[in-house]
Order: C-alpha cells, then sequence, then structure tokens
C-alpha cells in the first residue's frame, strides 16, 4: 500500500540565498586593472591575466597570428627551453596555459597558494621574455596543419565554419579558423611583432582568485608586474554585419554521409545587450537544455536525433544564435521542418506559466553551482570583467533572471528569432540534402569539405546518370533508435519499379511500390507480416547509390526506417525505445522502459495508444482488464538483445476515436496534449505541419 | 565468476573511412587490488600526464612523430585497464611509435623513477586532489565510488596519503608486473585502404 504522502511530489524549496562579496580592484600606474578576490575555502590561487585583443587582431593577411603566438609562449624563454618550462610548472603541480579566442588572449594559471610566488615568476617569464624558438616554430605549425586537416573531418567544424563566413561576412568574427596556407605564413619576427601589439599592460587586466591576502600580495604584483611598459592601444574598426533578407541554405557536401549536421542561425547580439536576460531565459525554453521544447520535440517525440539544442553566442561586439542538430540523413527535411515549427511557435504564442518558472529556476539554480569551484567563481569574474559588465552583475544575476516575464520572452523571441532570415547550413550528404532542403530557401550554395564552391547542378540533375540496376539480394542493417538488426530484400525490377519480399526480425513482408530513379532508390512503403499481421514502416529516401555501378549485393549500413505507422486495421505496434527492458502494467496503464531494443506489443482490440518520448517511455492508456508483466533478461549491458513481448488486452470503445494517423507525415500521431494543437486538431490540421489533415482511425 | 583472460599481445586492424590513423594499446589490471591499482594512476602521470611527461617528451618533441597523444586508466569493479593512444603523423611507421612507448614502460620497469620525477607527481596529486574536492557532486561521487567499490567511504580522506606514501620502487614494481609485458591488445585505426 503506497503512503499517501508519496502520492504528491514535495514543493521545491525556496533558493538558498547566494552571497557573493565583491572583489578588490585597483590600477597599477602603467595601466594593468588589478582585480583580486580573496577566496580562502582551499588552498589553491588562479590567475587569468587578459588582454582585450584576440584573434580579431590578426593583421588581414595573417590569420591565425594571434593564437599562434599565444601557443608559442610558453614553447621557450629567455631562461627556460620548452621542456623545462613545462617540467617546471608541472613540478610545482600547476597549469599555466595560454591562449587566444576571438575577442581575448588570456594566460591562465592555477597552482597551490604554496607555489604562489613560484608561478608568477614563471607567468612573467612567458610574458615578458618569451623567445619564440624557430625548431618551436616548426614543429607548432606543422601540428597546426595537421590539427587542421582533423578539424576538417569533423562535420560540426565545417557547419560553424560555413555559419560563421555567412553570419559576419567581412567581420573578422567570419573566421574560425586559419588555412594551412596562413600557418605557413607565420614567422618568428611576426610572432615578435604581435607579441609586442597585443601584450601592453594599459589593455589588460590580472584577475587573481584564492587564498591570497591582499594587501601584501598586492605588493607582489607591483613588483612583477609594475615596470611593465604601456604601450598604444590600437582602435577597433570592423567592417558592418551583412544584413540577412531571405533565408539562405548552405550545403557541404560529404557523399554518403550518414548524418545531417544542421546549424539554423542568424545574427543576434553583444554580450552587454540589454535584451540578454529576456532572451537566455527564452533560449532555455526553447532549446538549451534536455527538457527544452527543440529536444523534446526533435528527439524524445521525433526519435530524430540522440540532441537537439539552441544557443546565444553573445560576443565582444556581436552575437549569434543558432538552432543545432545532428540528425540521420533520412530525416533532415523532418527535422528541419520541426525547427522552423518551433521557432514560429516561441514567436508566435506566449510561453506557459510552467515553462517561464521552470527555465527561471533552472538558470538561478546552475548559477551557485558555477561559482562552487573556484575555477568556476574565476570564470564568472573574468566574464565580467572581460565583458564589462556592471560592478554588481554577479550579485545581481538572478534577480535579473527572475524579473523576466512571459510578455519579455515574447519580445526577446520576436526582435531576435526570424525564421524568414535564417542561414541555414548543412553538412551531409549533398545529393540527399538538397532533396530534402531544397524547399526552405531559393539561395542555395553547396560547398566541398575543403571549401570549394561546387556546381548546384551536379547534386540536381539525376536523370542523365540512367537507371540503376537493383534487382537482386540486399543485405541490410537496419538502425533504429540505436538498434541495429539485419533486414534482407529480394528484389526484382521492371523499369523504375521495384518489387519483391523482405524478411526481417519483424517477420516477412511484401515489397511492391519501390521506385528507381537515376542513382536513387525509394522503398517508401513496405509492410511486414508478425503474427499474421502486417506492420507498416517506411524506408524513405535513404537507398542511395553512390557509386552507379554498384553491384546490388553490396551491404550498406545505417538504413533506417523513418517511422512504423499504424492503422485501423492492423493492430500491432513495434515499438523501440532504450533502457532496461521490462514492461509492466499498472492499473490502466501499460509501461515499458527503458535501455534496450525493440518490443513488439501486440494489442489486440481497439486503444489509445501512444508515443511519448519516444524512445525512453511507452506507455498507453487502456481501460485493461488484464495485467501483463515481462520481465526482460539482459545479457550484458551493452549489447542489447531485441526482445519480445505479447500484450493481449481488452479495450473500451471509447478511445477509439483518439488514434489518429497524420497523412502527410504517414507517421503515427497520438492526439496531442499541447493546448495549440488540440486546436489544430478541432479544426482538423495537423498539430506538426499545419497543412496535412488527420484523420481519425 | 571467473576473471577474464587478458588478450595475448592481439592487434586489431580495423578500417574506416575517415583519413586519421589512431593508435591505442590496453593493459589491464584489477580495480579490486587497491594497492596496485594507485600505483598505476602515478606510472600513467609518468607516461603520459602533462606536457613533461615521458612520452608526450619523446613522441610529440623528441620524435615529432605524434599529434596527440592521451593515456587513462579505466578504472572497474572488476580487472581494470589503461590505456594509451596516439594519433601519428601522416607516413609515421605506427611501430616505431610502439617501439617508443614499449620503450619508456620498460624504462620504467628497469630504472624506476626518478627523485624530480616523484616530487613532481606528489605535488600534483596534491594540487588535483585539492581542486577535485571543491564541488559537492565530486565529493559525493567519491565517496560514493569508494563505498561501491572498495567497500569504505572513509578512504576519501586518507586516499591523498596513500597516493603520497607511494614509493618509487613500488611504481617500479608494478610496472614490471602489469605493464612489461607481451599481455596488452592494441588497436590500429587506419583510413581505408590502408588497413
Amino acid at each position: 500500500m503506497t503512503e499517501e504522502f508519496r502520492k504528491t511530489a514535495p514543493e521545491p524549496l525556496a533558493p538558498a540565498p547566494f552571497n557573493i562579496g565583491k572583489p578588490f580592484e585597483t590600477t597599477l600606474e602603467n595601466g594593468l586593472k588589478i582585480v583580486v578576490f580573496e577566496e580562502k575555502r582551499l588552498p589553491l590561487v588562479s590567475y587569468r591575466l587578459a588582454f582585450f585583443a584576440g584573434d580579431t587582431s590578426d593583421p588581414k593577411d595573417s590569420v591565425g597570428l594571434t593564437s599562434a603566438m599565444a601557443s608559442m609562449l610558453n614553447e621557450g624563454t629567455k631562461n627556460y627551453t620548452s621542456r623545462q618550462l613545462a617540467e617546471e610548472i608541472e613540478r610545482l603541480g600547476a597549469s599555466i596555459s595560454t591562449s587566444a579566442s576571438g575577442d581575448f588572449t588570456i594566460v591562465a594559471a592555477s597552482a597551490l597558494s604554496l607555489y604562489n610566488s613560484d608561478v608568477l615568476r614563471l607567468m612573467t617569464e612567458i610574458l615578458f621574455t618569451p623567445t619564440f624558438p624557430e625548431e618551436e616554430l616548426n614543429l607548432y605549425k606543422q601540428n597546426a596543419i595537421e590539427n587542421l586537416k582533423y578539424q576538417r573531418s569533423q562535420a560540426s567544424f565545417l557547419a560553424n565554419e560555413q555559419t560563421a563566413r555567412i553570419l559576419y561576412g567581412e567581420h573578422p568574427y567570419s573566421v574560425i579558423s586559419p588555412s594551412p596556407l596562413d600557418i605557413e605564413k607565420i614567422t618568428r619576427e611576426k610572432l615578435i611583432q604581435q607579441h609586442g601589439k597585443i601584450f601592453i599592460p594599459n589593455n589588460a587586466i590580472l584577475i587573481v582568485v584564492g587564498d591570497v591576502e591582499t594587501e601584501s600580495f598586492l605588493k607582489e604584483l607591483e613588483d612583477n608586474f609594475g615596470k611593465w611598459k604601456k604601450g598604444n592601444v590600437e582602435n577597433v574598426d570592423f567592417p558592418a554585419l551583412p544584413e540577412r533578407t531571405e533565408n539562405t541554405l548552405t550545403i557541404v557536401d560529404r557523399q554518403g554521409s550518414a548524418q545531417s549536421n544542421i546549424v539554423i542561425s542568424s545574427l543576434a547580439f553583444e554580450r552587454t545587450n540589454q535584451d540578454y536576460f529576456p532572451f537566455i531565459v527564452m533560449n532555455q525554453i526553447l532549446g538549451a537544455g534536455a527538457s527544452s521544447r527543440v529536444f523534446m520535440n526533435l528527439r524524445e517525440e521525433k526519435g530524430y536525433t540522440y540532441g537537439a539544442y539552441t544557443r546565444l553566442d553573445a560576443k565582444r561586439f556581436a552575437g549569434d544564435f543558432e538552432a543545432t542538430a545532428e540528425v540521420r540523413t533520412a530525416v533532415t527535411g523532418d527535422a528541419l521542418r520541426e525547427f522552423f515549427y518551433e521557432l514560429n511557435r516561441i514567436r508566435d504564442e506566449k510561453v506557459s506559466d510552467t515553462e517561464l518558472n521552470d527555465a527561471k529556476a533552472f538558470l538561478t539554480g546552475v548559477f551557485p553551482i558555477r561559482a562552487e569551484t573556484q575555477e568556476g567563481l574565476t570564470s564568472l569574474i573574468v566574464s565580467q570583467k572581460l565583458y564589462n559588465l556592471p560592478d554588481d552583475y554577479l550579485q545581481t544575476y538572478r534577480d535579473n533572471i527572475n524579473a523576466v516575464t512571459i510578455e519579455d520572452v515574447e519580445k526577446a523571441a520576436q526582435k531576435y528569432i526570424q525564421p524568414d532570415r535564417m542561414a541555414i547550413v548543412i553538412v551531409g550528404d549533398g545529393e540527399e540534402v538538397l532533396e530534402q532542403a531544397k524547399s526552405y530557401s531559393e539561395k542555395v550554395e553547396i560547398f566541398d569539405t575543403e571549401g570549394n564552391p561546387q556546381e548546384n547542378t551536379k547534386y540536381m540533375n539525376n536523370e542523365t546518370v540512367g537507371t540503376a540496376d537493383v534487382a537482386g539480394k540486399w543485405s541490410l542493417t537496419v538502425d533504429f533508435q540505436g538498434q541495429q538488426f539485419p533486414v534482407s530484400l529480394a528484389l526484382e525490377q521492371n523499369g523504375e519499379t521495384a518489387f519483391g519480399k523482405l524478411e526481417s526480425v519483424l517477420g516477412e513482408g511484401d515489397v511492391h511500390d519501390g521506385k528507381v530513379k537515376g542513382n536513387k532508390f525509394l522503398l517508401n512503403k513496405t509492410g511486414s507480416r508478425f503474427f499474421g499481421k502486417l506492420i507498416g514502416f517506411a524506408l524513405h529516401r535513404v537507398l542511395t547509390f553512390f557509386v552507379r555501378s554498384t553491384p546490388i549485393s553490396r551491404e550498406i549500413a545505417r538504413i533506417i526506417p523513418s517511422c512504423f505507422a499504424v492503422t485501423k486495421s492492423e493492430r500491432l505496434f513495434a515499438i523501440g525505445f532504450e533502457g532496461k527492458p521490462s514492461l509492466f502494467w499498472r492499473r490502466n496503464r501499460a509501461f515499458a522502459f527503458d535501455r534496450v531494443g525493440f518490443f513488439f506489443v501486440k494489442v489486440a482490440g481497439d486503444a489509445e495508444f501512444y508515443s511519448r518520448a519516444f524512445q525512453r517511455v511507452v506507455f498507453g492508456f487502456f481501460n485493461a482488464e488484464f495485467a501483463f508483466a515481462v520481465p526482460v533478461p539482459m545479457p550484458s549491458r551493452v549489447t542489447p538483445s531485441i526482445v519480445m513481448a505479447t500484450v493481449t488486452v481488452k479495450i473500451s470503445p471509447i478511445c477509439l476515436m483518439s488514434l489518429t494517423v497524420c497523412d502527410q507525415f504517414g507517421a503515427f500521431r497520438p492526439k496531442c496534449r499541447r493546448p495549440c494543437a488540440i486546436r489544430h486538431n478541432q479544426r482538423n490540421a495537423c498539430c506538426r505541419c499545419g497543412r496535412a489533415s488527420l484523420r481519425a482511425v | 565468476m571467473s576473471r577474464p583472460k587478458s588478450p595475448k599481445n592481439i592487434k586489431f586492424t580495423k578500417t574506416n573511412s575517415r583519413r586519421f590513423r589512431h593508435f591505442s594499446s590496453a593493459g589491464k589490471f584489477r580495480r579490486a587490488a587497491r594497492r596496485n591499482l594507485t600505483r598505476f594512476i602515478l606510472a600513467g602521470k609518468l607516461l603520459y600526464d602533462g606536457e613533461s611527461s615521458r612520452l608526450y617528451q619523446k613522441l610529440v618533441k623528441g620524435e615529432e612523430s605524434v599529434v596527440q597523444l592521451f593515456g587513462f586508466t579505466d578504472e572497474r569493479r572488476g580487472p581494470s585497464s589503461i590505456f594509451i593512444g596516439a594519433i601519428p603523423k601522416p607516413d609515421k611507421d605506427l611501430s616505431k611509435i610502439r617501439e617508443v612507448i614499449m620503450h619508456e614502460i620498460n624504462d620504467l620497469a628497469t630504472n624506476g623513477v626518478k627523485p624530480e620525477e616523484m616530487q613532481k607527481m606528489q605535488n600534483q596529486l596534491l594540487n588535483d586532489v585539492v581542486r577535485m574536492r571543491q564541488s559537492s557532486m565530486t565529493r559525493a561521487q567519491h565517496i560514493a565510488e569508494f563505498t561501491l567499490y572498495d567497500g569504505n567511504p572513509e578512504l576519501v580522506n586518507s586516499e591523498l596519503d596513500e597516493l603520497l606514501q607511494i614509493t618509487p620502487d613500488q611504481i617500479k614494481a608494478v610496472v614490471a608486473k602489469y605493464l612489461n609485458t607481451e599481455n596488452r591488445a592494441l588497436l590500429d585505426v587506419v583510413p581505408v585502404g590502408k588497413g
């Protein structure tokens, strides 16, 4: 018997108070700003010496110079070789790193406070007497070029490269990485020159957090940094940002790619913008986390991707907003549709009180955790100072979040989310992506992975190729919800039509409407018989030959059925979900959890059976008179097995009208539980696409 | 339950569609043997942790044959393992890189740890342990792991002392017994067409 108090979840506690003091601040005569924050919980100290100049300060013909200069700082000094420096720093159990970002160049150090003076000494050695040895520079260049090649093999890098180029135009933010040629051009002389230009005290701030006594420590800082001579601070004058007037589609072709890396972006604002707080609350609701809208939609409901997110990158001089996901190639178009549905929805409909409160609770709740470690606290102070945020920024952060209203969120979304002016960048199979995404923009560019523009027609015209010969036996691996199982197809072909038999663990089925067009094979509908019943599912735009003469017997991995469809006369459900496999009934609900392969649930009678969080939890509402539990043994934590369970239930007719199928998607659509969807349903339109009609089954 | 046998210097070669080669070597030891584990962690620090580590200086700096070097101990309740991996530069001979790694392991097993290496390691341990205890989440995680794996949550209070008391000879002995053998698995990930 369940105890009464367990029936209701407890209310969350009131937020714990978060009190953070203000640091001591001063400026040395040479202009170096000093910020000291005493934090004596542990015998540690952290330093950040930050210069208000980064990669955006690269000379036009020397992209990557500032980053190279920063990386080379600890590769040799007047008194130490690269190895000696590494050994000396690590002997103290300390770390000193140097790096440049777009806006800043930072020398970071941390150590036990016991070695405070030693670390300061080594920092100044690196800062003031780097020698940039030729042999170390050569090694840096070799490794940097190899890393660039590695970077270029990563879809996320290719997507970010194109996104930055499109959004920022001539602005230095448009370049996220140098080319091998840029690296080759770096010389020792250029490094020395850039070091002299950027490393000046009157364009820098030294932030120290940790176990120090401010008064005595200031003397030590004065000794180490006081003789540093002032320099000229260069004025920055960047080109204007491009104005966006329409959606654009940019494809980076990776032929045969199983996934599409999607980035939908637009310009946003710089870090100091007054809309920052409403925007991050809006973004939290839209896509910043695993309970946000795009994640719940694209991953939990649709199963298109492992994760879908949105983010704001607010830099010093400008910023951008991105919606991103890596999805299976076959659902690239579907994923775009869902992204745009959510981008429109956040603008057009007010968020709910619950969503707003949850987002605020998360942002205010996680803030003190970010300051829990010394590194975290240091990072917060560094951000505050580098972006020139108000003096009470950290103290008022949670108040600012809590002050955001539903109307503020709506205004921020309407101001910055412009679904008709987005830059859509997709890295994936060019031909597949173009076919699925071309309706989103009339302006299409295609590049190869080296960034070279390609002719669009190369990806659009298959008619000249002739019809591929697909007749024969196919051995496929089907990847569904992260699980793989074999499917075999025996096909015959008559011109552009293919037909034949299918065999799989789902059972056998007929293929009767396969289409062969050029080098593509589209199998839109097929079915598999299971216990005498037909389970319909679709292999949609997924069987593609990339080589014209590919023999038909070749195995193609990761063929992904886009959905399992259910119609009125077919009472079988094939449901995939992850997790510890167990299926049980409680009262009138069937629950199936968690982390393994497939359950095939046979339902006799009429039912509303829907999948929320498609991969994880599947539960249906039945007026069941029969309860059935199927504990499924797991052979291994890492090798899931395919399991089956048969559940027979008796259902009352009242549920009969609830199961709907969207004609447009061909996908199983449950009764939608969102208020907007109910409205759509009432006017008999799909709550996803807004166009297709819904029909009750 | 019987303990699974370790592979005897088995080499796996796998192809993929990327352009980059990757080399991994793994050896196995028992997590339950706690004393050995802590000594292994220190041996790992010496070999691959940081820019002054032996293998970084040999392969990235000295031989210039490797773009990235990494290593870690994978601690398990049953047999645990130690991994060393590298991304070589194009056209570098993987067998030579393996030789360098094995040479360093052999050197550690034969000649042991230098005093300056011990001092560096002890400072790093102190720093690491203090930093890891800053957040309540990592503190909870450590206590949970000590409870689960070792049956003694109090180890969180004695872990550092235990690590600091490890001697160079103990590290040398554990490397000689578990790492300086043929009892390991090798994995080369090579571009298609070069397998």
